[in-house]
């Protein structure tokens, strides 16, 4: 081979290789199909990976084109591809079903598939559409009922007569149908709804979202029932409307010559937060629909703040506190003054409070630094954590452990199922403890010259494994069987007697220690 | 005997006595039983085998090298039994090629705690199926038994590589089936051209 | 790309705990910085985890009695032993290894060996004087049953021995029995990686009775565990059966949120465990807590079965849980991005 033959060929090689590194050939099949169904019958359709078309049409069978676009990175890939891409079909005439397949490739790089279906149905015939992708889903002109449920993606349904039921997680919809006939349910974890129908049509109407809103331009009456709206528009009758979006928005609008704008249901509008508070005295916000998370530097004076959903974060409140989430995380670093704080789900978490804490949550945990002047804290369920308490407390969790690292101050405390720990402070010689639990131990931390009137009691139906405890002597202990099961009481004093310390638990132990003790503050 | 290490036990079988045999089926009776009833996929089979392997260990203890692991010894004789009842049996798998006729209408149902396990459970015995035998023997020996590609190379009666090979391989048709099952595992038919 | 395969190629080995430290270090660190790679990884673990699912089947016991008969060999008396909480059992039973394990190993080394004769071996006990030496692991829950040359005569300790019987079963042989159970102490030491102390952990989570000790424990394991370096997946799984099973809301409380710590709990079982939890907990907390865990599973990328997601479908829209529950519900769907 002479020397530019060589280098020629040198270059074309280099090209051919080149051009086999470029990523993606791309092949687009098409496909048509027909499939038998009965006028009234069922067509079900799966597809995971694309958008789906269905259109309501003077036809007898159901007719597909199904596109199926391959990227690959080359030719193997592209066979690949084809080999694990295909159509599951079965049923009958009365329920065809329809499946696209496509083997999850693990080799990502090397190939995709997509496929879409454009899909004509008999008029009559009732749709049901399932996918789990990213894609469309549109479906128009049926009479007979549709049931589509998909994850991400828009879902439209135009002019379907017939029953509806909509199912998404994370996607919007849009229905847009003047007289339907039966009941619709368009129900949205994440997205939002736009319904339209027939400004003149009579019908009922059930709203539901915990943080959008929910507007229309036609007239409903009607009442909330907590986070619901449950009314009619128009006159009593007709076919319901149900539209459900846990976090997003609803709007109901009427179509026809009558294109009032729409208004919000919510009676408290929406506000704006202040982006700086008030120099001086108090700091009120409230909010229906306000941000996600109220987050705060430092306020001056007594703070105010009510929301229906939220998280609360809030570095240091000067004054008094008052705070009220309907669901959502309180987490505030120092309090001034007192602190009053509700939520109806969620952790509540503060720091250094100067004042009085009354601080209660449906669920989840109580987290305090310090209550100096101690307080009430209840959780229906989760655990209370103290690092120190400084005046009389009372702690009451609907199941979960109960933790006090130090304190100093009466103190009650109950739990129905769950530890109960309590170190008393290495100061303190004498103080008032009532600690009990519905199912667990209790253990209680003393120095070794903590003075008490110990009342300590367990039941148990396994006296050999639940015990009383007590590092420091004095107590006597008496047993009895009670329907059925050991109840063992200890009293005595300690260290020539002090305040009361009542102790019971049930299905555990309790334990009277004089080794740990916690730091000093 | 309880107290006596395979070794010491297969030397007094060794010695002509047979009393420890006892012993030895209670330590490796089940492992050898759940291996070939995973391999062979049949119950009666791998009672047979289980059988056979504690009955060849006693005639042919003498093959027994005491530097050996008796487990390793054991595998190898279920493991060629079990070559030996496939090679035997008629047992080719029936390629099929008849459309789904029917796909449940719900697909996104929650199934009860004990219908999933169960439902688990078929879809592991139906992913092993699909393996070569090789690939089988090697994942079920690697998987279920512990054993090392060493141990595992001389039951097959291969290299370490090529245990290796097999392992992944299978591990790849396994995670392409177990995770990438789309729906219960049905069968493609490609329409799309 | 072949990089990317060699490492595919090693992934089993890595399941198995087979490769060296050289090899596992460049595997790991190879999966950690490689998109594909790790979801390969997750893909390998997921298959691993999901074919535990097959379960042990029981040999007949047709088959041993045609094996024992075929070889000749009158099947033993087997003496069933007594069921006793699990716990006990562990501590007692692995005492009795204690005695026997440690004259083992601490026994005299200069005893004389067997020496090797062709002569017929007519008694399987050894002969006065000859202590057997295992190499074999020590299990701490094994019954032994051991001849008394076989024990020291030394006893250390003051050992607690309860539950004594004494057994002749043949009064012309000139020999007794004596069965008891006994306590001791053991310190167990080792890599949190090693498989015997997640064994041993994962046994303490599920079954110690005391509660004290299995929170203890639990806080313990989520010290360790929740290094990256020291993800094991059967420590999740055991926390998930806590999870699952337990009593005790304090437990369950802390377990869920020790299993939202744990790097290593991605795996099916914990998953199941954590939608189980969110489904049926009487607790809120509990509930609030698993859905928090798989708010933070979906964020970081991991994948759900289409029931599970379905559970946190209905979750949301559930209209008498705690509303916190069903918007963080709602949180774990929108960070889930389907394949």
């Amino acid at each position: 081979m002479n020397t530019r033959a060589l280098i020629v060929s040198i270059v074309l090689s280099s090209a051919v290789a080149a051009s086999a590194q470029q990523p993606q050939l791309r092949k687009v099949l098409r496909s048509e199909q027909k499939f038998t169904i009965a006028p009234a019958g069922s067509f079900i359709l799966e597809n995971p990976v694309g958008g789906v078309e269905v259109t309501g049409a003077d036809v007898t069978d159901v007719e597909a084109t199904i596109t199926t676009v391959i990227r690959a990175a080359d030719a193997a890939s592209l066979q690949e591809a084809r080999k694990q891409s295909g159509l599951l079909i079965g049923g009958d005439l009365n329920a065809r079903i329809v499946r696209t397949a496509v083997a999850a490739n693990y080799e990502k790089k090397l190939w995709s598939a997509s496929v879409e279906w454009k899909v004509r149905v008999p008029r009559t015939a009732s749709v049901r559409v399932l996918s789990s992708g990213n894609s469309r889903i549109q479906v128009s002109g049926v009479n007979g009922n549709v049931h589509v449920k998909n994850f991400n993606g828009t879902v439209s349904l135009t002019n379907v007569l017939g029953a509806s039921l909509v199912e998404s997680v994370n996607g919007s919809i849009i229905y847009a149908t003047p007289q339907p006939r039966g009941n619709v349910i368009l129900s949205t974890v994440n997205g939002h709804i736009t319904a339209t129908l027939d400004a003149n049509l009579d019908f009922r109407w059930i709203a539901e979202t915990a943080t959008g809103d929910i507007r229309t331009n036609l007239p409903a009456r009607g009442a909330f029932f907590g986070a619901t709206f449950r009314g009619a528009v128009n006159a009593p009758g007709g076919p319901t409307l149900t539209t459900r979006s846990l976090m997003g928005n609803i709007n109901l609008l009427g179509s026809g010559p009558r294109s009032a704008v729409s208004h919000s249901l919510r009676e408290m509008p929406a506000i704006t937060i202040a982006t700086a508070p008030a120099r001086t005295g108090q700091n009120a916000m409230t909010s229906s629909s306000g941000p996600r998370v109220l987050r705060l530097g430092s306020v001056n004076g007594f703070f105010t703040y009510e929301t229906n959903l939220g998280d609360v974060k809030i570095a240091e409140i000067k004054g008094d506190a008052d705070i009220s989430t309907g669901a959502g995380e309180i987490q505030i670093g120092t309090v001034g003054g007192s602190a009053k704080l509700r939520s109806f789900g969620g952790p509540l978490q503060l720091g250094e409070v100067a004042g009085p804490i009354t601080a209660s949550t449906r669920a989840g945990d109580i987290v305090v630094d310090a209550m100096r002047r101690g307080g009430t804290l209840s959780t229906q369920g989760g655990t209370i954590r103290i690092l120190f308490s400084g005046g009389p407390a009372r702690l009451t969790s609907g199941g979960g452990d109960i933790i006090v690292r130090q304190a100093a101050a009466p103190l009650t405390a109950a739990t129905s199922s769950g530890d109960v720990s309590i170190t008393i402070d290495p100061s303190s010689s004498t103080e008032t403890v009532e600690a009990r639990t519905g199912k667990g131990n209790v253990i209680l931390n003393v120095p070794p010259q903590f003075k008490a009137d110990i009342d300590a009691t367990i039941t148990t139906s396994d006296p050999n494994a639940d015990t009383i405890v007590s590092d420091i002597p004095g107590l006597s202990i008496t047993r009895e069987q009670v329907s059925g099961k050991t109840r063992v009481r200890a009293v005595g004093k300690l260290n020539g007697g002090g305040n009361k310390v009542v102790l019971q638990a049930t299905g555990g132990d309790i334990r009277i220690l004089t080794g740990k003790n916690a730091r000093p503050r | 005997m309880k107290h006596l290490n395979d070794q010491e036990l297969m030397r007094i079988v060794q010695a002509g006595d047979y009393s420890p045999a006892a012993e030895i089926y209670d330590r490796y009776s089940g492992r050898i039983y759940n291996f070939a009833f995973r391999f062979l996929r049949n119950s009666e089979a791998a009672e047979d085998a289980t059988q056979e392997v504690f009955v060849k260990m006693l005639k042919h203890a003498n093959q027994f090298h005491g530097d050996a692991k008796l487990s390793t010894w054991l595998f190898s004789i279920t493991a060629n039994w079990c070559r030996d009842y496939l090679r035997k049996a008629d047992n080719k798998s029936k390629e099929s090629e008849e459309v789904l006729i029917s796909l449940p209408a719900s697909s996104e149902h929650s199934p009860d705690r004990n219908l999933e396990q169960r439902e688990n459970e078929q879809r592991v015995r139906r992913a092993l199926d699909s393996l070569t035998a090789e690939q089988r023997e090697a994942i079920l020996l690697s998987r279920y038994q512990g054993l090392s590609y060493a141990e595992i190379a001389q039951i097959a009666g291969c290299s370490e590589g090529a245990v290796k090979t097999r392992v992944f391989r299978a591990m790849e048709t396994l995670k392409k089936t177990l995770m990438g099952d789309t729906r219960g595992g049905d069968r493609c038919l490609n329409v799309v051209q | 790309m072949s990089e990317c395969s060699a490492m595919r190629e090693s992934m089993p080995l890595l399941l198995t705990e087979s490769l060296d430290k050289v090899r596992r270090e460049q595997t790991l660190q190879h999966i950690e910085n490689c998109a594909v790679c790790v979801s390969e990884w997750a893909g390998y673990q997921e298959t691993w985890s999901l074919m535990a699912d097959l379960p042990e089947v029981e040999v007949p016991a047709r088959v041993k009695a045609q094996f024992l008969s075929r070889a000749g060999i009158a099947p033993a008396n087997v003496v069933p032993f007594r069921s006793r909480p699990a716990f006990k059992w562990l501590a007692q039973a692995a005492a009795v290894v204690a005695i026997a394990g440690g004259s083992y190993f601490l026994g005299d080394y200069n005893a004389p060996r067997i020496q090797q004769t062709n002569a017929r071996i007519d008694d399987v006990m050894p002969a006065a004087g000859i202590r057997p030496i295992s190499t074999s692991p020590v299990s701490i829950a094994e019954t032994r049953v051991l001849n008394a040359d076989a024990i020291s005569p030394e006893i250390q300790g003051r050992p607690n021995i309860t539950n004594v019987q004494f057994v002749d079963g043949d009064a012309t042989d000139n020999q007794i029995g004596v069965s008891f159970d006994i306590t001791s102490r053991w310190t167990v030491t080792g890599n949190p990686k090693d498989k015997s102390m997640v064994r041993l952990l994962s046994y303490m989570l599920e079954n110690e009775e005391s509660m004290t000790p299995r929170s203890t424990a639990m806080d313990w394991v989520r010290r360790t565990y929740s290094d990256p370096a020291n993800a094991e997946p059967e420590i999740a799984n055991a926390l998930a059966k806590v999870l699952r099973n337990d009593a005790h809301e304090g437990v369950r409380i802390r377990a869920v949120e020790t299993l939202t710590n744990l790097p290593s709990a991605v795996g099916t079982q914990t998953r199941d465990a954590l939608i189980q939890a969110l489904k049926d907990d009487p607790n809120p907390a509990v509930r609030l807590k698993a859905v928090e865990a798989l708010a933070q599973m979906t964020a970081g990328g991991a994948i759900l079965e289409p029931a599970m997601v379905d559970t946190l479908r209905q979750k949301a829209f559930q209209d008498d849980e705690n509303t916190y529950v069903r918007v963080k519900a709602a949180e774990a769907l929108s960070n889930i991005k389907p394949r």
